[in-house]
């Protein structure tokens, strides 16, 4: 589904990805953990370029995605669901419209559409919200609203940037909750940038643990914490006991 | 960059391009429009319509109660119908706007104003703005009476008023004013005066060189037309006489200042126009600088009164008044304390001179009485002397016969004179001889000749004198050297901006036309003197009349106000509407690797698109709104347009900042950057054209 090979990534002198090779199945869930700054977040936004990589290449079902033109960028775009860690919701667009308003730009009957965009609001438990603003609803709302945007398209792979790291542990569970839900009802491929350590347990198939740009370590949720050979491993594990 | 507007997004920038710059064009022409006409409709209310008034009375603002009654009591009785507007009063000074009737809108009345207004309190002149007319400004006073008759003679033309210098060609009709006007100008065209300017200090014979010029002209092949020597004391010699005034006044007050002169110390240098500090809060300005000689004036304060050259040591003035370096030793001379001083010891000399010519009056007289004695004396002694020398040779002879007391007196005489004969007489002989040699009447004559003068000094009135000395005296300008300096600084500034006039020679030529410069060199050559100049003018000038002027003033005004609202309406586009799309741009170019070098930096295309979108539109909507600003061409609206796009770019986050979260979010989705621009940037940016105008495209 994704391979990603020899990927490089510079801010000015700070290397963010220093020579990153990933492969990603189809289904797979793929959770990537790693200290702040480590380049988790850079990554799977090359993936669909709203970071430009210096160096490597990006395959995504057999596309490369860096030598897409500006179509084909917006089409490949469509089909990868990303939930941002602020949200990034319009704020002037009521919950409906904000988990629609893609599909009717890009052509869908603005009624299927909105059908279609209930469906999904309740699958994430918010049925009764689709008029409200996002400044009316609390974080892990907003975070599901987001969610459910990204969901709407049924993407063929799922981009998750630290979707839990704004909200106060309260209302982590929630978005949680519903992450786990999907990984377990849908075939969608998912990528994964947390520090949910328990989570990554629960519904990842493979851990990949990074550190100055690099992957250091990866496998088995089970295997890689019961015995952790990086640095950086051995540190999530002691959380995981904690 | 280009792939951001390819997707739909240009034909967006386009329409709001051309909408900006209509509505730009309408606005700023339509303010601008609008203030013209307010200002018009006041002039016209102030001024009234169209030949409604003849003259402006200028009263001042002081009399203009007592001036407005006499103006009335003059209307009724000598111009029944006639019509009075008091209008603005313009520092110090109301004007009265008077409208004759039509039947006293004649040459006489036109030209006899004075006659008729002369006696209203407080008038301060007036102006003439009959209409229709075409007013003739600084006609030659050679010219005037032969204009006069040709304008008259002219289609149209009701009559010709002189104004002063200027003539007034009433029409009979508003529509021929440009015709006579073009006739007007025809007839000043067969006119030149050819002026020959000497400079200050050359004292010419005015007719002698005037001759001389016409005959070089005469004698050059190729200058048509004939000439007359013009040279006339009425025209324009008002002001030169001023200036020529000011500037002996000049130097009368720098002659009677206080000599200022500055010995510079080693190694300091002072330059004309320092001020140099004294003990005492003087204040001294450099005038001149001639090797180590430095000449100056006081402009603060005043030096010690004496006789004697006072030295003060000098300090260069700092900014702020502080004191600087010593910069060294400053002699002052007070002449005018030397001048009065002067005048009072010849005051003193007049009146010991008045008590001296009694006093020599009298000495010679006791002179003359003196002299008349030893006159006497002189024939008296010369008497005695043959007695005495008869005497002595009687005794010394013995042939002398007398009685007993007779020979007793004659041997007591003989005795005394044997003893005076041998030591004295002879002495005394030969005094005599001298004495004898006097010129007593020589004498007499120079002591009478003295006595004569004695008695014209005496004649002259020294106390008329001594009061006129004194009058003298007291109307020397009381100034102390301050006010003399600053009254010559004064002096300075106002020359500085006038041309010193000096001797001049004007020649009319008609029916022909001279190349100024071509005639001032061979005038230079002809006549010697490569200091005159030579200048061309005509003998008049054709003016619009006061409510033309007026109203192209009004329409100056008119274009720099569009041209001034052409450019605020391109800054408020470009906050407003292009500073979105710019930090939207900048926004999406940032994931880009950053430009290194500084040319590269320089060329960003967002600049470069700024600048652009910034001269289009500046140009565009100053052309369409027909701006202009004095002294700012069309490369300069081209320029600034660019500047201020380049500058909005770089503040254009300030201006109009975009939600980098929505943005991306926007980006992830797959969204096309014109819809990104129409449903996620523009909605919520600054209220403007762009907003109004993606209402009608955006969907959500």
């Amino acid at each position: 589904m994704l391979q990603i090979q020899g990927l490089r990534k510079s801010y000015g002198k700070l290397v963010a990805l220093d020579g990153v090779d990933l492969t990603v199945e189809k289904g797979e869930t793929v959770v990537i953990m790693g200290p702040s700054g480590c380049g988790k977040s850079t990554l799977i936004r090359c993936v669909n370029r709203l970071t430009e990589p210096d160096e490597g290449t990006i395959l995504l079902q057999g596309q490369n995605v860096l030598e897409l033109g500006h179509i084909e960028l917006q089409d490949l775009r469509r089909k990868v669901g990303f939930v941002f860690q602020q949200f990034n919701l319009i704020s002037r667009l009521t919950v409906l419209d904000n988990v629609i308003f893609h599909l009717v730009l890009g052509g869908m009957d603005r009624d299927q559409a909105a059908t279609r965009g209930r469906r999904v609001l309740a699958r994430v438990g918010l049925a009764n919200t689709e008029d409200r603003r996002p400044h009316e609803l609390s974080g892990g709302q907003q975070q599901r609203v987001g969610i459910a945007r990204a969901l709407v398209t049924n993407p063929e792979i799922m981009l998750w940037d630290e979707p839990t790291a704004s909200l106060d542990p309260i209302l982590v569970g929630e978005v949680l909750e519903v992450m786990e839900e999907l990984v377990k009802t849908t075939s969608t491929t998912m990528v994964i940038v947390t520090h949910e350590v328990s989570f990554a347990l629960r519904a990842a198939e493979r851990i990949v643990f990074m550190d100055k740009g690099q992957i250091v370590e990866e496998g088995r949720p089970q295997e890689v914490l019961a015995n952790p050979q990086s640095e950086i491993a051995c540190l999530y594990r002691k959380l995981l006991v904690q | 960059m280009l792939v951001f507007f390819r997707d739909g997004f240009y034909k967006d920038l386009v329409l709001l391009l051309v909408v900006t710059v209509m509505i730009g064009a309408v606005f700023s022409q339509g303010v601008a429009w609008a203030i013209d006409t307010y200002f018009g409709d006041t002039l016209d209310g102030m001024i009234g319509e169209y030949g409604e008034y003849d003259l402006i009375l200028h009263i001042r603002d002081e009399a203009k109660e007592a001036a407005l009654r006499e103006l009335e009591r003059i209307g009724e009785q000598s111009f029944p119908g006639y019509r009075l507007n008091q209008t603005l009063t313009i520092a110090g000074q109301a004007n009265f706007f008077i409208g004759l009737p039509e039947d006293y809108r004649t040459k006489e009345v036109l030209e006899s104003i004075t006659s008729y207004f002369g006696a209203v309190p407080g008038i301060n002149g007036y102006t003439l703005m009959v209409e229709p007319s075409v007013l003739l400004r600084g006609v030659h006073p050679a010219v005037r009476d032969e204009l006069k008759e040709q304008l008259e003679d002219l289609r149209d033309v009701r009559f010709v008023v002189q104004d002063g210098v200027n003539l007034v060609v009433v029409l009979t009709r508003e529509d021929a004013v440009s015709g006579v006007t073009a006739a007007i100008e025809d007839i000043l065209q067969q006119y030149q005066i050819v002026e020959l300017r000497f400079p200050m200090g050359f004292e010419v014979d005015t007719r002698e060189v005037g001759e001389k010029a016409m005959a070089i002209l005469r004698s050059q092949e190729g200058m048509g037309g004939t000439y007359r020597n013009v040279t006339s004391a009425e025209y324009g010699e008002d002001l030169d006489a001023f200036l020529k005034t000011l500037v002996e006044m000049r130097d009368f007050l720098g002659s009677y200042a206080s000599q200022v002169r500055i010995a510079p110390a080693p190694g300091v240098r002072l330059m004309v126009g320092e001020w140099i500090l004294l003990e005492d809060d003087i204040t001294v300005e450099i005038t001149g600088v001639f090797g180590d000689l430095v000449e100056g004036m006081i402009v603060e304060g005043s030096p010690v009164q004496s006789t004697d050259t006072v030295v003060y040591q000098g300090f260069r003035r700092l900014a702020e008044g502080e004191q600087g370096e010593f910069v060294g030793d400053v002699e002052i001379e007070n002449e005018r304390y030397r001048l009065a001083y002067a005048v009072d010891e010849s005051l003193r000399l007049l009146a010991e001179l008045e008590e001296l010519s009694v006093q020599a009056s009298t000495a010679v007289d006791n002179a003359d009485a003196v002299l008349t004695t030893f006159q006497e004396a002189l024939m008296q002694l010369e008497v005695l002397q043959v007695q005495m020398r008869q005497l002595n040779e009687g005794i010394a002879t013995g042939e002398a016969k007398s009685s007993g007391e007779q020979f007793l007196v004659s041997l007591l005489l003989n005795g005394l004179f044997q003893t005076l004969a041998q030591g004295v007489i002879h002495s005394g002989e030969e005094s005599l001889d001298s004495l004898e040699h006097l010129d007593i009447e020589a004498m007499r004559n120079s002591l009478s000749g003295i006595s004569e003068q004695i008695a014209n000094v005496q004649e002259i009135d020294v106390t008329a004198i001594m009061e006129q000395i004194g009058f003298v005296r007291d109307t020397l300008p009381n100034l102390n050297d301050a006010e003399i300096g600053q009254s010559i600084r004064l002096i300075n500034t106002y020359l500085g901006g006038q041309v010193i006039p000096g001797e001049r020679v004007q020649l009319l030529l008609e029916g022909g036309r001279v190349d100024e410069k071509a005639l001032e060199k061979l005038f230079q050559k002809e006549l010697e003197n490569p200091y005159l100049h030579t200048y061309s003018t005509s003998v008049g000038m054709v003016s619009p009349d006061a409510r033309g002027e007026i109203f192209r003033i009004l329409k100056e005004v008119r274009s720099i106000v569009a041209g001034i609202l052409s450019i605020i309406f391109t800054v408020m586009v470009l906050v407003l509407d292009h500073a979105t799309i710019f930090s939207t741009l900048k926004h999406l170019l940032a994931s880009r690797k950053p430009l290194r070098s500084l040319w590269r930096r320089l060329l960003n295309p967002i600049l470069i698109l700024g600048g652009t979108l910034g001269a289009f539109l500046l140009t565009s909507v100053y052309y369409l709104s027909r701006s202009q600003i004095p002294y700012f061409q069309w490369p300069a609206v081209v320029v600034l347009g660019f500047v201020l796009g380049v500058l909005i770019v770089v503040f254009a986050e300030r201006f109009s900042p975009v939600d980098s979260m929505e943005l991306m979010a926007a980006q992830s989705l797959g969204l096309s950057n014109c819809e990104i621009m129409r449903e996620v940037v523009i909605p919520p940016s600054r209220p403007g054209l762009m907003v109004m105008l993606n209402r009608f495209k955006k969907q959500f």
